[in-house]
């Protein structure tokens, strides 16, 4: 035998079973006095009750009671309804969005308290013998709670979800969703629903939604509103960044932008502050956001910079700050670990590549290693050579094992499963041109790529799943050629790897490669970055490095953070909220002993709600997008009926007791 | 409350209530101070009634005692020696005088022993067994023909007819032994007693009356012309005033008699109430009486029993 709800019931009992006893007690507690006669005594109860003000009352009292138990059976046989969410099906599935953008206060208390209400609501409403599962989505998508019909458990779960400073990742949460819509459409049951509460706010919102019934909730002020377009107010910072000057070091150029998503122009004031010392404030006007296209889509948001130059030596903590009071305020502020100035120590293992040789020592490395891939592997046997180095270059040379440090790899692979190099198909050797390159991406900044030309003509094949990440750098008419991976299960290293043979290429020859090696070397010393300034993402896995091999890492600041060293690198939990985090245990390698966590993410800050046309269909089954929760009714005929029958007993009651006198 | 007129209204303080009926002297029902001043005093009747024998009371009788009575036409063989010869010089005819006979009254002390009587402080029946010595005790030495009838749900004991001083021990001996028992039943002791009893007299029925049986029917059977009908209701001062005897709250009033349970939250409100049912109570059982020719007094047992006898019953026209 299974309670469904053995909290109601337990609750019921302690309050009724110590009433009733105590009911009891208090009957038995009443003093004995022996008296002469009782007759007068009854006499004057009798009297108090007749000339009571409620003896009219009393004498219709049946008739009252009555009535009543009638008016409830009559009410039940209108068949009564109440408007309740419309949840159908056998289950369902609901997913809360708490990223950043769900900590807007556009709504009161916050978008992500409204939208665990309305969760609430709906683990209520739902009767589906299958049962509700909870999800959580952000950066992460982690199952809350598993199907299951208890409901004690579904609120803890919902009330379970706390806010993060994470961008949304709704690829994540479909990718999640899709086994069961995929069982859904093989079983052709019919019995999933996804019911999504969001404000929509995502970078990569969807334009398909999983194969089944869904309906996504929109929270945000111009959700809950009318129809108009009331906007929230967002001032953000969405990119903070530090810049040592190539030959002055200690000359340091700090950037920020500023992105205003409401509807009004937005003058404020931006501090910059260095080891918590403000040493700069200016004042910025950062024009509104443009009106929302004829789609619903949001238009572009007003845009502001701020520019500084400091002096700075050694390693500091930046911080910018505006004091334009908005609904979010974890895009208010932003901060940089910026590290001290150094140059990079290369290892190239290579057979002989000038152009390699020459670029990288024009990139201003303090050192830079050759060796051969015979002297490599035989230094190998004792200890990889590269560990001595900030980065290694590896040309036309396949290590055997991963790198210990951040490396590229020109016409060769590192051994990550899934990375293959595959050659073109039969056919006349031509050369070939690059399509398309991530412009905005670190490594290719400045690099202009139209006139470079590839003879070799293989591409890459990027694994796939959770396990190696991979991007896309440069992409040419047989396939990506330019990629940037790497491998979680061995120290987050990054590797760049290049598809084709660089002295199959003229591109040694073009001043791109040149700006393409400097920021080269400056991604990879610095981990990824490409800025003198570091910071994380929300949501980030970020690997640092650490003194011994073992011991405990500690870091203090919005949230704690606790991580267990292997080797010589420690990977740190996801940081789920902004600000700076302070190491306590001394065991990691400066800079890293601080981390920066900002969001930067314009597309999170934008707390503008979509309109329902920035949904497009999917699957054959329409995907319902709207403002408010749609409303059903819900028969409850069945309360009534029971009222009529407490009532009857209660009439009863009172007629027994009236025989009684 | 009952009216000022009929009873005197304690003001001493309440005390517990008393559990001792049972005196064990003599003096404890009359002390000696008390019943010289007795002596002074005898039971009267509102009604001359016939007596057995020549007492010292006036029947309406015409017999041979030295008091003029009245006038009756001379017939063959009467006494000539009570022809009025004043009478035939004024109006030559012959009439004979008569005179009043003495005859002494017979008294009937009805006390109730049920157990609300024990109840009380000073106790009812103990109050009741002192007011009966008092009314006995005068009774005998002025020669009257006394019976005490104990009484609750039935009659119970009584004593024998009682006559002379030398009697008095008789009585106040069954005035001891009275303990109390049972339910009250008063319409079945009246007409028991009226069917019982076929002589004529001064009948004095002691109790609380607070029967909840038909009362108006007792008090039928006490009206018939040959008994003379006294009504003395004792009530204590904690029935007079509940609060005083700490009735308040939330309590379960328990009947000495029958078990009754009356749940109460005894505030205010309800002692008023209980105060004016009281009232109104004791003012049905006086109008009840009055209509049935019977004299109905009513005491709070905190007035001393001696002033109630020689003050109170003077008054009322019991004794005098």
């Amino acid at each position: 035998m299974m309670f469904l709800a053995p909290l109601s019931g337990l609750i019921a009992a302690s309050i009724t079973v110590p009433l009733l006893v105590l009911l009891y007690f208090l009957k038995l507690r009443r003093r004995e006095v022996p008296v002469s006669s009782t007759l007068l005594w009854r006499q004057a109860l009798e009297d108090m009750q007749v000339n009571s003000p409620f003896q009219r009352l009393r004498r219709n009292l049946l008739l009252l009671l009555q009535l009543l138990a009638l008016g409830a059976l009559l009410t039940a046989l209108a068949r009564p309804s109440w408007p309740s969410p419309a949840l159908s099906g056998q289950r369902l599935i609901i997913m809360v969005d708490h990223s950043a953008s769900m900590n807007a206060t556009d709504v009161s208390p916050s978008r992500l308290e409204r939208a665990k209400e309305l969760a609430l609501a709906a683990v209520e409403n739902f009767r589906g013998p299958g049962g509700v599962m909870i999800v959580s989505l952000a950066k992460q998508t982690r199952v809350v709670q598993p199907f299951t019909t208890d409901r004690s458990l579904l609120r803890a779960a919902v009330r379970s979800i706390e806010p993060t400073d994470e961008p949304s990742d709704w690829s994540a949460a479909v990718a999640m969703i899709e086994p069961y819509a995929q069982s859904e459409k093989a079983e052709g049951t019919g019995d999933l629903q996804v019911l999504i509460f969001s404000d929509g706010g995502a970078r990569n919102l969807p334009a398909i939604l999983p194969h089944v019934p869904t309906e996504l909730v929109f929270i945000g002020e111009s959700a809950e509103g009318s129809s108009g377009r009331t906007t929230p107010d967002n001032l953000a910072i969405t990119a903070f960044s530090a810049r040592r000057d190539f030959l002055q070091p200690q000359k340091v150029q700090v950037f920020a932008r500023l992105n205003n998503f409401g509807t009004q122009p937005v003058t404020t004031h931006i501090s910059l502050a260095v080891d918590e010392q403000v040493q700069k404030v200016v004042t910025v006007m950062v024009p509104a956001a443009q009106e929302s296209g004829p789609d619903g889509s949001p238009g572009p948001a007003g845009t502001g910079t701020v520019e500084f130059q400091l002096h700075l030596p050694g390693s500091a903590v930046l911080r910018i700050r505006h004091d334009h009071a908005d609904h979010l305020t974890v895009d208010n502020t932003a901060w940089l670990v910026l590290a001290p100035p150094r140059r990079a120590r290369a290892l190239l293992v290579s057979s002989g590549n000038p152009f390699l040789e020459l670029a990288l020592q024009a990139a201003g490395v303090q050192e830079l290693k050759i060796m051969s891939p015979a002297e490599y592997e035989r230094a190998t046997r004792v200890e990889p050579p590269e560990k001595r180095f900030d980065l290694a270059v590896f040309d036309r040379f396949n290590p055997a094992a991963l790198p210990a440090v951040n490396s590229a790899f020109w016409g060769c692979l590192p051994p990550v499963p899934g990375l293959e190099l595959r050659h073109p198909r039969e056919g006349p050797a031509r050369t070939v041109r690059l399509l398309d390159w991530d412009r905005d991406h670190p490594l290719l900044r400045y690099a202009v790529l139209d006139d470079v030309l590839l003879a070799d003509r293989r591409h890459l094949v990027l694994p796939t799943g959770t396990r190696i990440s991979s991007l896309i750098l440069a992409t040419a008419e047989q396939g990506p050629v330019l990629a940037l991976v790497s491998d979680r299960e061995h120290g987050e290293h990054q590797y760049v790897v290049a598809a084709f043979d660089l002295l199959q290429t003229n591109w040694p020859m073009q001043v791109s490669f040149q700006v393409f090696i400097s920021n080269l070397v400056e991604y990879l010393m610095l981990s990824g970055t490409g800025q003198a300034g570091l910071s994380a993402s929300p949501g980030d896995v970020v690997t640092v490095p650490v003194r011994r091999p073992e011991g405990a890492v500690v870091y203090e600041g919005p949230q704690r953070i606790e991580a267990t060293a292997q080797q010589e690198r420690c990977v740190l939990p996801p940081l789920r909220r902004t600000g700076l985090y302070r190491e306590t245990t001394g065991l990691v390698l400066p800079p890293w002993d601080l981390l920066a966590v900002n969001l930067l993410e314009a597309g999170e800050s934008d707390l503008r709600v979509p309109g329902v046309g920035a949904l497009k269909q999917g699957d054959s089954r329409p995907v319902q997008a709207q403002s408010a929760v749609r409303w059903s009714r819900q028969e409850i005929w069945r309360w009534f009926v029971g009222a009529a029958m407490l009532i009857l007993v209660l009439e009863w009651l009172v007629y027994l007791r009236r025989m009684s006198f | 409350m009952p009216g000022r007129e009929e009873t005197a209204i304690s003001q001493s303080p309440m005390s517990q209530i008393s559990t001792t009926t049972s005196p064990k002297r003599d003096d404890e029902l009359l002390s000696p101070e008390f019943v010289r001043r007795l002596e002074r005093l005898d039971i009267l009747s509102r009604k001359i009634l016939a007596g057995r024998m020549a007492g010292e009371r006036r029947s309406k009788k015409k017999g041979r005692s030295v008091e003029f009575a009245d006038y009756r036409q001379y017939v063959a063989g009467d006494d000539l020696r009570f022809i009025d010869w004043n009478l035939y010089a004024r109006l030559e005819r012959l009439f004979l005088r008569l005179f009043m006979e003495e005859e002494d009254l017979c008294v009937w002390l009805l006390v109730d022993v049920s157990r609300s009587m024990d109840f009380g402080e000073p106790n009812k029946l103990l109050y009741a067994k002192r007011l009966v010595a008092a009314l006995g005790y005068l009774s005998l030495v002025h020669y009257n023909r006394v019976q005490v009838l104990s009484f609750a749900d039935q009659l119970l004991d009584r004593t024998p007819p009682l006559r002379g001083r030398l009697k008095v021990p008789i009585l106040l001996d069954f005035l001891r032994r009275l303990e109390p028992a049972g339910r009250g039943a008063l319409e079945a002791v009246m007409r028991r007693f009226a069917l019982a009893e076929r002589g004529r007299g001064v009948v004095v029925v002691i109790s609380d009356f607070l029967d909840k049986g038909n009362l108006e029917a007792a008090l039928r059977h006490l009206a018939a012309e040959r008994f003379d009908g006294y009504l003395l209701q004792l009530l204590s001062p904690q029935e007079i005033d509940p609060e005083k005897a700490g009735i308040l709250g939330d309590l379960r009033l328990r009947d000495m008699e029958d078990g009754q349970i009356a749940e109460v939250s005894a505030g205010p409100a309800l002692l008023k109430r209980y105060r004016a049912n009281l009232q109104a109570f004791c003012n049905h059982l006086r109008q009840q009486a009055l209509r049935r020719g019977l004299m109905y007094s009513v005491s709070d047992t905190s007035v001393p029993f001696e002033q109630l006898v020689l003050m109170h019953l003077r008054q009322r026209g019991l004794v005098g």
